[in-house]
């Protein structure tokens, strides 16, 4: 419908150029028929020019017509492609998280999990069995010569987030109870104050350190800002030791404790609270 | 040409363009009418110009084109190259002129 129209329309446009062409040498003096010869001597080969506007016009919608005229075979290919490249895509991404991007850490080649296999059964009552060790293992680990830098880390509670208040609002917030010489350990700096120490660890200290985007939205990056904070109901100053800028901060924990293991201390250890570790 | 005769003039119908590229070749460039279509349709085809239904000045319905603004920004692309090209090849030309 659309070529025919175009047609028609192209054919109502050269009639009217040839008759406007005609007048004119009509004007000059020629006589009626004498001028239309002319004018479409003038003019030029008609068939040929319809021809070839026809075949431009063609061209241009042939592909968009054979789709159209196909709308199930153009389906299929449109989600094929589509799902490829989103398949693709997503499968990328899970590869270059897991196996590409390293952790942003200092040496991150150097960071393990530490393992274990063939755990006694019933003898885990908290996070992996595999990966978590009592306290007093924990501590018996880091006495090995070239072990020192064996960090572990517990998370606040089984969803990992614990309540959290800065000022009057309460909220909930991500972060782990982690070994003192879990920053010295990653090779993380902070970016204002001091990450945590082996006698935090030691002295059970109530202190935080937040990440820079907890210190931005909470804080508006005051450097100057020593507002008490609660994380599950135990008042813990801010050591207001941040990660060095926001590439080395890992992205997913909105803070770290320390005073570890001030829940897991020795009675606790006893009911088996145990800690996940990484080795560098 | 076509693009340039309608910036100038502004909105003219087919025999109009026609008639005015015919008029400034004068009589250097002689070209079949017809062929003033082609390209009115390939300048459509790639949006440098636009058509719509009007009426000529001796009441005649007649499609008018007129230039779009990819058309002029294409326009001002065009003339600074061709006055670069033109420019190189006149002074090549000198050049052999004086040797």
């Amino acid at each position: 419908v659309g070529q025919r129209r175009a047609e028609s329309v192209f054919d109502e446009e050269v009639t009217t150029h040839l008759e406007m062409l005609a007048e004119e040498y009509v004007r000059e003096g020629m006589s009626a028929q004498e001028a239309v010869r002319a004018a479409r001597r003038q003019f030029g080969n008609t068939t040929l020019l319809k021809q070839r506007q026809r075949e431009s016009r063609t061209t241009m919608f042939f592909g968009v017509r054979q789709l159209l005229k196909t709308p199930v075979f153009t389906i299929v290919c449109v989600l094929t492609l589509a799902l490829g490249v989103g398949a693709n895509t997503a499968v990328f991404s899970v590869m270059h998280a897991v196996l590409i991007k390293m952790l942003p850490v200092e040496d991150a080649s150097h960071v393990f999990y530490v393992h274990t296999t063939d755990y006694p059964a019933g003898a885990s009552q908290t996070g992996d069995s595999n990966t978590s060790f009592s306290y007093p293992v924990y501590r018996a680990l880091r006495e090995q010569a070239g072990l020192q830098e064996v960090m572990t880390f517990i998370p606040l509670s089984t969803s990992g987030k614990a309540p959290a208040r800065v000022g009057t609002v309460p909220e909930e917030a991500a972060g782990d109870m982690v070994s003192g010489n879990y920053f010295r350990g990653l090779g993380v700096g902070t970016e204002l104050g001091r990450g945590f120490v082996e006698k935090d660890e030691d002295d059970h200290t109530p202190v935080v350190v937040i990440s820079a985007n907890f210190w931005a939205t909470h804080y508006a990056r005051s450097r100057t800002c020593s507002e008490r904070r609660s994380i599950s109901s135990r008042f813990r100053s801010p050591s207001w030791a941040l990660p060095r800028g926001d590439s080395k901060a890992p992205k997913e924990s909105c803070r770290w404790t320390s005073g570890f293991p001030c829940r897991a201390g020795p009675s606790s250890m006893r009911g088996g609270i145990r800690q996940r570790m990484a080795c560098i | 040409m076509i693009l340039k005769t309608l910036q100038a003039l502004g909105p003219l119908h087919g025999f109009g363009i026609a008639r005015r590229i015919e008029q400034l070749s004068e009589d250097v460039l002689t070209l079949n009418e017809g062929t003033v279509y082609t390209s009115l349709l390939r300048l459509q085809q790639k949006s440098w110009i636009a058509s719509e239904w009007g009426v000529s000045e001796n009441n005649r319905r007649a499609r008018f084109y007129r230039v779009t603004k990819r058309g002029l920004k294409q326009l001002v692309g065009e003339t600074e190259n061709w006055e670069r090209i033109a420019a190189v090849i006149g002074r090549v030309l000198a050049l052999e002129a004086k040797a």
